[in-house]
């Protein structure tokens, strides 16, 4: 069985975002980018599923420009087997990704995709349901835990009441959550390996995909600041501050 | 809100240096008032490796890593006597052998010469090919530097030290070639006549302001951080240090290796071509604070392959993230720690140049000495008249 990883390039998690001067959209002009950690989750857990023997391959799909090259590499490094680097310079949106992927995974014929939950970068949250929808394939979400069992998926999903667990039948889809597993670091004679493992480059039309966009942000603004806290002299100055400055009592 | 304080010792700073200081002085019955722009370690302290050893080539060095590993090791908790392991070649054999004969025999710290058989069963996963001469202390080690740092202010603040946190120095005041105050960045204002200024990096700026030109720059100096869950002890049970490849390691709890490399300074450095190299990776920061904390995945790989040659087991671990910090640098190396000449009673703590975190708490002692009128000869090797 293949397994089908798509992984995103976004700015990295421990950079401070910044907003563009002019309010159009994050500044990404040399800032750190890495694989969206949801995704490095997703990796890991079909690396572990081929280390468990229960799969044979793990290729590893990019929709974005030339550098998600990197992000792929790394994804190979950790143990994946071959990438697609499907290149557009669009902002991609999860419609358009969803298309795309609909695309490689009829030309690959996986038997399980699996992705991260969201990026971190839009929080959209999307495509995965979107892929699953597209194809016509069952789908387990927020996955915590994942067997697999001749061609049944058995899925925890973390929701919101506890952990619900669902019965796939397969090919699925699977959106890894936070808790599925802690991905490894690649190591350097990986890293060196993962220079000559194959990577493909396609574009969206190849897979006769439209990645147009299809919402227009109209804003993108930062959170407002947080004002510095004074100390109070007297009991009776707090009240005040409460009353006429808070207005809370 | 804006508030008038007056003390008899001022300390800016609360990395190493400035908590040796505060914490020196909360035993003096004097008014001491603590400075610090964040929090205690926030600044390069917090990100050092914190490796501790008495092995270095200057005396003065030495003695302040003996003083300063004495302070580090009363402090519960903060201090892991890993020992620590300072291996070379050839090349630099003899003069590192009388480095340790005059640390022993003339300062008595402990610390002893081994062969490169005795090393390999020191560090049995680390070749040591080549290596014929190594300085051993097995009662040194590595320490918790935010750990350290935040115990010596809470110590000194229990005895009375006023800490004022989230502020920082923006004007030191001078009349007649006398300090006499500061002005906060909250409009507060601070009436002393001695002020400790161990504020590392920042230092250069606010002492521009009086115009002194304080010969110190800010490199940017990073580790690559090993992931190696549950078996960092038994690769690396002690910090290791090589002169010929100018390379460190130390393990961090029982899952973590961290590695760093220099680029020669207070000790021998046998291969000059990677040497050399250091000056293009580890680059000058123009302004403090400024720069990339995060490191790139050919920064870790450029460093881990200092560490390949003696252990690939370490060295092809899993990579995981790395981090960056930013070095207080002095032409020869050697810290830059004086009375601003025309300003009495400004002392400056600074160009610490990678060796701040060990030498600081002694450096800050030594300093808070000073400024009660008991200066130390040894300081004399810091003097910025040396550069003139």
């Amino acid at each position: 069985m293949k397994i089908l990883v798509p992984v995103k390039r976004v700015v990295d998690a421990n950079v401070k975002v910044r907003v563009k001067a002019d309010g159009s959209a994050v500044e990404l002009a040399n800032v750190k980018m890495a694989m969206n950690p949801f995704d490095e989750i997703a990796v890991e857990e079909a690396i572990r599923l081929k280390e468990a023997g229960k799969a044979d391959e793990i290729i590893v799909v990019s929709i974005g420009p030339q550098q998600a090259q990197e992000t792929l590499r790394t994804a190979l490094a950790m143990g994946a087997d071959r990438a697609i680097l499907v290149k557009t310079d669009e902002q991609t949106e999860p419609l358009g990704v969803a298309k795309v992927l609909k695309g490689v995974v009829d030309a690959e014929q996986p038997g399980l995709v699996i992705l991260g939950k969201q990026a971190i970068d839009d929080d959209s949250n999307q495509t995965g349901q979107m892929l699953a929808a597209l194809l016509g394939w069952a789908q387990g979400t927020f996955a915590s835990k994942v067997v697999l069992d001749g061609d049944k998926a058995k899925v925890t999903r973390e929701v919101d009441g506890g952990l619900q667990t669902v019965e796939l039948k397969m090919p699925a889809i699977i959106t890894a959550d936070l808790r599925l597993n802690q991905p490894r670091y690649a190591s350097l004679p990986n890293i060196m390996k993962a220079k000559k493992k194959p990577l493909d480059e396609k574009s969206p039309a190849d897979y006769g995909a439209d990645v147009k966009p299809r919402l227009k942000v109209i804003k993108t603004e930062e959170p407002s600041g947080r004002k510095a806290g004074v100390k109070v002299k007297s009991v009776a100055e707090l009240v005040d501050k409460l009353k006429n400055e808070a207005g809370v009592l | 809100m804006t508030e008038k304080y007056s003390c008899d010792v001022l300390v800016v700073g609360a990395g190493i240096a400035g908590a040796g200081a505060a914490y020196y002085l909360s035993g003096q019955k004097l008014n001491v008032i603590q400075v610090e722009t964040d929090h205690p370690a926030s600044g390069p302290t917090g990100s050092s490796s914190a490796v501790c050893h008495y092995f270095y080539l200057d005396r003065p060095l030495s003695l302040l890593a003996k003083r300063g590993i004495e302070i580090l090791k009363d402090l519960p908790g903060a201090f892991d006597q890993s020992g620590v392991l300072w291996a070379c070649g050839q090349k630099t054999e003899a003069v590192n052998r009388a480095t340790v004969e005059r640390i022993r025999n003339v300062e008595g710290s402990r610390i002893e010469g081994l062969t490169g058989a005795q090393a390999s069963e020191l560090l049995p996963h680390i070749n040591m090919d080549g290596i014929t001469f190594a300085a051993w202390e097995d009662e040194s080690g590595h320490c918790d530097p935010y750990g350290a740092t935040n115990e010596l202010v809470r110590r000194a603040r229990e005895s009375g030290v006023k800490f004022l946190g989230g502020r920082s120095v923006t004007d030191i005041h001078v009349a007649n070639g006398q300090t006499t105050g500061v002005t906060l960045s909250d409009g507060s204002t601070i009436t002393t006549e001695r002020v400790i200024l161990a504020t590392g990096v920042w230092s250069k700026a606010l002492l521009s302001k009086l115009g002194v030109n304080l010969p110190v720059y800010i490199e940017r100096h990073f580790m690559a951080v090993m992931s190696a869950p549950g078996i960092a002890r038994k690769l690396l049970p002690h910090c290791w240090v090589d002169d010929t490849y100018n390379c460190y390691a130390r393990p961090e709890g029982e899952n973590t290796i961290l590695i760093g490399a220099w680029g020669g300074g207070g000790t021998s450095v046998e291969n000059e071509a990677l040497a050399s190299d250091h000056h293009k990776m580890n680059y000058r920061v123009d302004v403090a604070g400024q720069f990339d904390r995060t490191i790139t995945q050919e920064e870790s790989i450029w460093i881990i392959n200092h560490l390949m040659p003696r252990s690939p087991e370490i060295a092809e671990l899993g990579i995981r993230p790395g981090y960056a910090c930013q070095y207080d640098m002095s032409a020869d190396h050697l810290p830059v720690v004086d009375e601003i000449p025309g300003a009495n009673g400004l002392f400056v703590i600074a160009g610490s140049s990678g060796h701040g975190f060990k030498i600081g708490p002694a450096m800050g002692e030594a300093v808070a000495k000073w400024a009660l009128g008991e200066r130390q000869e040894l300081m004399e090797t810091f003097s910025m008249a040396r550069f003139a």
